[in-house]
């Protein structure tokens, strides 16, 4: 796996020297579904969809709102410079400091060596989230769900 | 599969495995076989002797979580029939009535082996020359009972509400004005006569996680509106069943169209830049995943209260992001005050918050509203979450300068773990409404305070304002 600088969820590696010149920040944690897509889309060329989070400054305790969208344009800026394409379609969440792309899979390889990421995730998990009730019955009003007095 | 064992035993210690004997992919003996015979015999015991030594007894499996039900049931049925104990349960029982759990189950018919393993034993069943491979076991949850209920139509408020004390403050005027909760789920139904009123702000996303322009307020199933009634349903008929009930929400579908990981943090960046003070979110993945723990930490430092489901699969089970530490867990306990058997409760290998969920609430036979004007009477840790976020609703507009630290501390401070009720399971046990506001607020709690003791969470240094 050539994701030298990115940590797969759980690895306690030892801090390599960061590509932009920085050796104290700890690498992305990133999701092994998303490097299971990117593996699978460099044979295909297809684009992968993947959710990063920034990493705050050591100073910060999150990424001011109208800050986000600047660092981001700034980091794909760099990682286009160095890939030679651009991401397919980007959404920043500025009050999370997160931001959404979709890119061609060196993109977003690349994306995950950056030192201001904390954290990437696939877009498309094949997990459903939702938390479904155990039981669930129709009842006529709210009052019929109790079962005893008190 | 290796990969996720790997990542509970070095979230939990412990990880429930799956072990198939070399024995069991043997092809079968046909020899002696007839059409009314035409099927293998079990593979004897005897081919997995030995293994069990690499298993551990946990007290936190389903297994002994059904054990203990069964025990309860078979001490019940003890009492009420004197003496006599259906056969069913009189070979697991002993003369106490005490049921007990195997350490490890043995499928003869299939040549394999379910149990809980450290991380010694995985390494030594992988060893084991008669093991042909370990893999992590599936989520099982507990089917229940659906049960038979009494229509009393007169109740003023519903189970959850009168355990919770909720009544009690809105009698001192907090009923969660001007107080906006954040709701992730399926949607809400905003034509709904208990809900139309409640909906402060609603959105859905795209695949990217951009806003679908002109979207009105409307549920893809029946969860959100289900939820949303619970946090800031209002009184239509008799039967009040909304905890903050002038609160409004900001309700968005994020679980709707795929698994997509970009709709759920859309909805929290959302949320977050409506000014919500509580998130509610029902949902999460399965086992500890770290995808959303940078943004949860972000809630935290923004002063956003996110209240989570710990999930539905039962003891030694829990989900993100509901396993963090910055989040406010919530299990599911019934009317009896007994932890729902399939209220998910994991203890981490961590100092911070090591045990989840934080607490228990309501969450067994839970009435609330449904799409089409209607109701349902549903159980879940999903029905619990509601409670705490629309108590949460009701403290914050009590003190609205407190941070989501403080009101999360004030409701652990209410918690009181009833007796009987496991600390592995239950943790801090059920908030009280009443106790929880006068430990925000600093007035005297309530003449019945009795509560067992309380541990802060921890002081997290990126929370504040």
């Amino acid at each position: 796996m050539a994701l030298a600088a990115a940590t797969e969820y759980g690895e306690e590696k030892e801090a390599n020297p960061e590509p932009h010149g920085s050796n104290a920040m700890p690498h992305a944690k990133v999701d092994p579904e998303l490097l299971r897509q990117l593996e699978h889309a460099a044979a295909s060329d297809a684009p992968v969809g993947a959710v990063f989070c920034l990493r705050p400054a050591p100073s910060q305790k999150f990424i001011p709102p109208d800050e986000a969208e600047p660092l981001v344009r700034r980091i794909l800026q760099r990682v286009e410079h160095e890939v030679g394409s651009a991401p397919e379609q980007l959404n920043v969440l500025k009050n999370l400091g997160s931001f959404v792309v979709s890119a061609g899979a060196p993109f977003v390889k690349k994306l995950l060596d950056q030192a201001e990421i904390a954290s990437a995730t696939a877009n498309q998990q094949s997990e459903d989230p939702r938390i479904r009730p155990v039981e669930s019955k129709r009842v006529r009003n709210p009052g019929q769900g109790r079962r005893k007095g008190n | 599969m290796t990969a996720n064992i790997q990542e509970q035993l070095r979230a939990t210690g412990i990880a429930q495995v799956i072990v198939v004997l070399k024995a069991a992919l043997a092809p079968a003996a046909t020899a002696g076989l007839s059409l009314t015979k035409s099927v293998p015999s079990p593979l004897p015991k005897s081919a997995a002797a030995g293994l069990d030594k690499y298993f551990t007894a946990s007290k936190l499996s389903q297994d002994s979580e059904l054990a203990q039900a069964l025990t309860r049931k078979a001490r019940r049925e003890k009492a009420a029939q004197k003496g006599t104990t259906r056969v069913g349960l009189k070979v697991m029982a002993s003369a106490t009535g005490r049921v007990s759990a195997p350490k490890v189950r043995y499928f003869d018919h299939l040549g394999l082996l379910f149990g809980t393993v450290d991380r010694a034993g995985f390494k030594r069943l992988r060893a084991d020359r008669r093991v042909h491979s370990v893999s992590g076991a599936l989520e099982i949850s507990l089917i229940r009972p659906v049960m038979v209920k009494s229509a009393t139509a007169t109740e003023p408020v519903t189970w959850g509400l009168d355990r919770l004390g909720i009544p009690d403050l809105w009698d001192k005027g907090f009923t969660g004005k001007g107080v906006l909760v954040g709701h992730l789920d399926t949607g809400v139904d905003g034509k709904h006569p208990a809900l139309k009123t409640a909906i402060g702000a609603f959105a859905e996303f795209d695949l990217m996680g951009r806003p679908v322009p002109n979207s009105e307020p409307h549920d893809t199933d029946q969860h959100g509106t289900h939820t949303a009634g619970t946090i800031a349903g209002r009184k239509v008929g008799v039967t009040a069943f909304g905890v903050a009930p002038d609160a409004l929400l900001a309700s968005a579908i994020v679980i709707e169209g795929g698994n997509v990981v970009a709709r759920i943090l859309a909805g929290m960046d959302w949320v977050v830049g409506q000014g919500a003070r509580v998130l509610s979110m029902s949902l999460g993945l399965r086992g500890y995943r770290e995808d959303f723990l940078p943004v949860v930490q972000v809630l935290r430092a923004r002063n956003v209260l996110p209240v989570f489901a710990v999930g539905n699969e039962g003891p030694g089970t829990s989900r993100s992001p509901g396993n963090y530490v910055e989040a406010l867990s919530v299990g599911a306990c019934d009317e009896d005050d007994h932890v729902a058997s399939f209220s998910s409760s994991q203890r981490f290998r961590r100092r911070d918050n090591p045990l989840v969920p934080d607490l228990v609430a309501p969450g067994v036979n839970v009435v609330s509203s449904v799409p089409g004007g209607g109701y349902a009477q549903m159980s879940g840790t999903s029905m619990a979450t509601p409670h705490i976020a629309g108590l949460a609703a009701l403290l914050f507009q009590a003190k609205p300068t407190a941070t989501a630290d403080e009101v999360e501390a004030a409701i652990f401070a209410s918690c009181e773990r009833p007796n009987g009720m496991a600390e592995e399971r239950g943790n801090r046990g059920i908030p009280n409404g009443p106790k929880a506001l006068a430990s925000l607020t600093g007035t005297a709690a309530p003449a019945t305070a009795t509560g067992t003791a309380k541990t802060p969470k921890k002081q997290r240094a990126g929370s504040g304002r």
